[in-house]
């Protein structure tokens, strides 16, 4: 194993640094729990919560790369937040005023400088988002955000798909994830929000998502 | 930190998410033996709809799972010969192949179970045997379409054709969402889009990897093909617009603006069954 170099090291700290700036700007949210609203609000919201802790995690993934990363999975770690950007930003401009503030993660669990810590972190947030996607679309009143959510799930599964299968290869979608019907996992917003609950610090009242 | 042990961690917080996932302990008894195991969600997901008058038109939800399965059928009659083709797939892309056909006959096995559920008449492809009840029909097939593609010869265009077919398995599933709204199978068809997702990434690493030229991605940026003459199969991916907002005005990392790649990568854009099918008529007979 090669010592860590002053680039890594300082990229470490510029790393840890962006994680003092999120921590920060905490505090301009009320430390109180964030209600996500009701009906077609709560269920965006919930999804603008699992897009921006995604965000977030490959925000700092490609802020402080892991060692031995080739430069495809650095551009796919990139591509990633990109897209995760993107789809933040679409939610965002949906919920327009109706959105929640900007959460706060705690990605504390993570360690970046690993390539396998930070692929299996990436595979577990793929595969929630999948389930999430999956056991969301029924709950819609305005039912044209199916399509939006289907047309954003199969992605999940590729990326998932990708993570799984650089660290173990032709695990992509093994029966881990895939039941023997051959149907990927499909979780209701409460059981995913339990999920997830470790890596966000924020608090959320969501008592009235559907289920 | 795999998934399984997140759902035994949230059965530890909430004893009670099987129940509510699915209720099948309170249902099941309602239904006796005569509907099976496979379709029970489906049928759960009917009586609710009766419950609460949610409207769906049953032959359209029937006619998408049957385009779906048709595509199924076709899935696993390619990756069926592919896995039985001596000298294919490199020793270790094997266990890779075998899942994925393992998987597309599981789907056309629950499709079938569940538009049976619903009183729907299953779909099979035109030479299907009854009496085998084999999935595997290849005088349905020709996947060389007529000669132009050396589908089983050479390695690097079965995994053109398999990612062209996956791909084009997610935008047809995509397709068919609007469809199915209002009915449980919505939820049923997500879970077997997502695993052709899965599927398509797979096949799209190893050509990445094998040093394809268009260096492909596990997601599919702009609507870049993997052989230009399977153009048509891509049309309309490059869309960078969802619900009117141009994803490309976001502002993202570094204070850049989110590039046409990713903003279309970021979805996967529907295709209807029309073109769908367009799409593999050559390879059927």
């Amino acid at each position: 194993m090669d010592m860590p170099s002053r680039r890594r090291f300082l990229a470490l700290a510029g790393g840890i640094a962006g994680v003092g700036v999120l921590v920060a700007s905490c505090h301009k949210t009320p430390a109180s729990t964030v209600f996500i609203g009701s009906d077609d609000r709560a269920l965006l919201n919930y999804l603008l919560i699992i897009e921006e802790l995604q965000t977030n995690f490959y925000t700092q993934a490609s802020i402080t790369d892991y060692y031995g990363a080739s430069q495809m999975e650095l551009d796919f770690i990139a591509d990633m937040r990109d897209q995760q950007i993107a789809r933040k930003g679409l939610l965002k401009n949906i919920l327009g005023s109706g959105a929640i503030p900007d959460i706060v993660t705690d990605l504390s669990a993570v360690t970046f400088a690993d390539r396998t810590s930070t692929l299996q972190h990436a595979a577990l947030f793929e595969d929630l988002a999948v389930a999430a996607y999956n056991g969301v679309i029924q709950y819609f009143a305005d039912t044209s955000y199916a399509l939006m959510v289907a047309k954003m799930a199969s992605v999940n599964g590729r990326r998932s798909a990708y993570a799984r299968d650089i660290l173990n290869a032709n695990t992509f979608s093994d029966a881990a994830v895939v039941n023997t019907n051959g149907l990927d996992q499909a979780l209701t917003p409460k059981t995913v929000m339990v999920a997830i609950a470790p890596y966000i610090q924020t608090t959320f009242n969501y008592a009235l998502l559907p289920a | 930190m795999d998934f399984k042990n997140i759902l035994q961690e949230i059965e530890k917080a909430d004893p009670e998410v099987y129940e509510k996932l699915s209720g099948r302990r309170h249902i099941l008894k309602s239904f006796g033996s005569k509907v099976a195991l496979a379709a029970l969600p489906l049928a759960i997901g009917s009586m609710f709809k009766k419950a609460y008058g949610k409207t769906t038109d049953a032959s359209s939800v029937i006619a998408a799972l049957n385009f779906a399965l048709e595509l199924e059928y076709f899935e696993f009659n390619f990756y069926h010969t592919a896995n039985n083709t001596g000298g294919l797939i490199p020793a270790g892309d094997q266990p890779g192949f075998a899942m994925v056909e393992a998987q597309e006959r599981e789907h056309v096995n629950f499709l079938t179970t569940t538009i049976t559920a619903l009183g729907g008449t299953p779909y099979v492809p035109g030479n299907y045997n009854y009496s085998t009840n084999n999935p595997y029909v290849p005088t349905s097939y020709d996947f060389t379409a007529g000669g132009t593609y050396h589908a089983f010869e050479s390695y690097s265009t079965f995994l053109i054709l398999a990612q062209t077919f996956e791909d084009t398995g997610v935008r047809a599933y995509n397709g068919q969402i609007p469809s199915l709204i209002g009915n449980s199978a919505i939820t049923q068809a997500m879970q077997i889009s997502t695993v052709e997702g899965r599927h398509a990434s797979f096949v799209r690493l190893i050509r990445r990897q094998a040093g394809a030229s268009e260096q492909p991605r596990p997601w599919i940026t702009n609507n870049i093909p993997p052989y230009i003459p399977l153009q048509a199969a891509y049309v309309g991916e490059d869309n960078v617009i969802q619900r009117g907002l141009d994803l490309t005005t976001i502002v993202g990392f570094n204070g850049v603006n989110v590039s046409e790649a990713s903003a279309s990568a970021a979805f996967d854009e529907p295709m209807d069954m029309a073109t769908v099918k367009s799409l593999i008529a050559p390879f059927m007979l």
